[in-house]
């Protein structure tokens, strides 16, 4: 590195949710190993084998067909078939942290998530967990197998995890009715009265949603930061200078696009919402943030901008307003375009450069890959900071 | 050069693509997906390579010109004045003999100036300040968006400017 990072000293105190400090605090450490080499399925299958039998019920059970699942940018994923004494099997997805990860998040969260959403919504059901990693060597998440796929057959195509997936006219409107519908259920989620137990309901104060959010990513990129850029300071300023008061609190999916839900070819349904790694609580509008970012829709064959690939943004916003009965506010759907944009910039420009470079990765390839859909982004926040709120 | 750089990335692409890929078994889909992307990365490189240079000669002199700039803007306490001196002193030798580690340390300078501003700036400091990262940073992706539309990522590349045109004109306008 040829610049000293002294940001820190400027930066502020950067108080975080009490799990994502854990994290990030796990990632410092590991910083100082590698580099990482992907695991094996001989070497998977072992650690497999005697984890389950650990567990209640599956002591005699044995795990055959242990095979790497391809996809995604962020976790190291195997598939394998549980068979029990009597003949019977079922197929299991274990989902295991490399060194260093695109995002760096909780395993326990996720369990935490998927647990509050089974028989909710169609997604994987979360079965066993290692959370620090005390068995496998590092956080390790098991849960059932769904069938399906990120993107049709014969569908034009997308980029690197899903980004920009195009899923074809033919299958925009029919998933468009599924995509929305799951919104209203994750929106809908009742937090009260269900625990998430690794969620910080962030109720502290008014702003404390968006700047524990802001805090967040800010951190990393102060840990991660190998171009430094004087651009996203100036936009992390502005976005400490009017966060907006958050009134009701949501469970936030964070990552909720066409490429992170499974799709069932038979049925034409969404077979499985995925990725529920970023999920926190917060204010609608955050997700909503996401959902609209620049790099997870495409144009359609009029030219015409897709959020997630389904919806023109106004009719997107429109249909989740019908299906939830919530107001979009322009002001702070802006505000939080502007959050996720700076989130989604910290990943591309300074995470993935910065694991790919130390090697800590088990697809360095795409992590250098993915770096410039930081610049369109980029190039798209200001351009949402000089223009201002706008449907 | 013999053989020139493009012409071994040539060869590169092609036995990946007609040797290396083919080997690999359907089934191992990491592999395949990361063998892909090291395709990909070769073709985007083997396009970009007679405009690095001109690209980083360009990011070069913007990151130079808006530190500069910067140091007009500053009105504020002792951090802002300690953010603005040290940038001084990296202008004052930026190190032009490995171009990509002038940038950062430039950049580096700018970005701590950019945040020292929040601590004590004055508020019209503070607001020009970042008036002017957000008009560089505009700039700066314009460029990055050029160098890089053939990655796939940029819904909007269709109106982008033609890459060998572009460099060549900032490059014959002095903007470097």
């Amino acid at each position: 590195m040829a610049f000293v990072n002294n940001f820190a000293e400027v930066a502020g105190p950067l108080d975080l949710e009490p799990e994502i400090a854990v994290v990030l605090a796990r990632r410092r450490r590991n910083r100082l190993k590698g580099p990482y080499r992907p695991r094996s399925e001989a070497e998977i299958q072992p650690l497999l084998q005697s984890f389950m039998e650990k567990q209640e019920g599956h002591a005699r059970d044995k795990v055959v067909n242990v095979a790497r699942l391809g996809g995604g940018a962020s976790k190291e994923q195997f598939r394998y078939d549980l068979v029990a004494p009597d003949g019977t099997s079922q197929r299991y997805v274990l989902r295991m942290d490399p060194l260093e990860s695109i995002v760096e998040t909780s395993r326990l969260r996720e369990f935490d998530a998927l647990r509050a959403f089974e028989g909710l919504l169609p997604a994987p059901r979360a079965m066993w967990l290692d959370a620090d990693g005390a068995h496998f060597g590092a956080p390790t998440i098991v849960t059932s197998f769904v069938n399906g796929v990120t993107k049709p057959k014969g569908a034009p195509g997308g980029n690197v995890s899903g980004l920009g997936t195009n899923v074809g006219p033919e299958w925009r409107d029919v998933l468009a009715k599924d995509y929305i519908r799951h919104w209203a259920t994750i929106h809908a989620y009742d937090w009260r009265s269900n625990k998430l137990p690794s969620f910080v309901v962030p109720n502290k104060d008014p702003q404390q949603a968006a700047r524990l959010h802001l805090n967040w990513w800010t951190q990393v990129w102060i840990d991660d930061v190998v171009e430094p850029n004087p651009t996203l300071a100036a936009i992390e300023g502005w976005l400490r200078d009017d966060i907006p008061p958050c009134t009701e609190f949501v469970f936030c999916h964070s990552d909720y696009r066409t490429g992170n839900y499974l799709i069932d070819e038979d049925t034409r349904k969404i077979s499985a919402v995925l990725d529920w790694e970023l999920a926190h609580l917060g204010d609608f509008h955050d997700d909503l943030g996401s959902a609209v970012c620049k790099t997870q829709g495409h144009r359609d064959e009029k030219g015409v901008f897709l959020c997630s690939g389904l919806l023109p943004r106004r009719q997107f916003l429109d249909r989740y307003m019908d299906a939830t009965g919530r107001t979009v506010d322009i002001k702070t759907l802006h505000y939080y375009e502007v959050l996720n944009n700076f989130k989604a910039i910290v990943v591309m420009m300074a995470t993935s450069h910065r694991i790919a470079t130390e090697k800590h990765n088990h697809q360095n390839a795409l992590q250098t890959w993915i770096i410039p859909a930081a610049h369109v982004v980029l190039s798209e926040t200001c351009r949402l900071i000089d223009k201002g709120p706008d449907l | 050069m013999t053989p020139s750089i493009s012409d071994r990335i040539d060869s590169l692409i092609h036995t990946l693509t007609d040797v290396v890929l083919p080997a690999i078994d359907a089934e191992k889909s990491l592999e395949r997906d990361q063998a892909q992307l090291v395709i990909a990365h070769l073709k985007l490189i083997r396009t970009q390579l007679p405009q690095a240079a001109i690209f980083d000669e360009l990011e070069l002199a913007a990151a130079i010109a808006l530190g500069r700039k910067l140091l007009t803007l500053c009105e504020g306490g002792p951090k802002l004045t300690q953010a603005a001196k040290a940038l001084q002193d990296v202008l004052a030798s930026p190190d032009p003999a490995d171009r990509q580690d002038a940038i950062r340390r430039v950049n580096a300078a700018n970005e701590y100036l950019v945040r020292a501003s929040r601590i004590d700036g004055k508020p019209a400091s503070v607001q020009a300040i970042r008036t002017a990262a957000l008009a560089n940073g505009k700039a700066q992706t314009l460029r990055d968006r050029i160098f890089f539309a053939d990655s796939g990522f940029d819904a909007d590349r269709g109106d982008l400017p033609d890459m060998a045109t572009y460099f060549m004109e900032q490059a014959r306008n002095g903007q470097r």
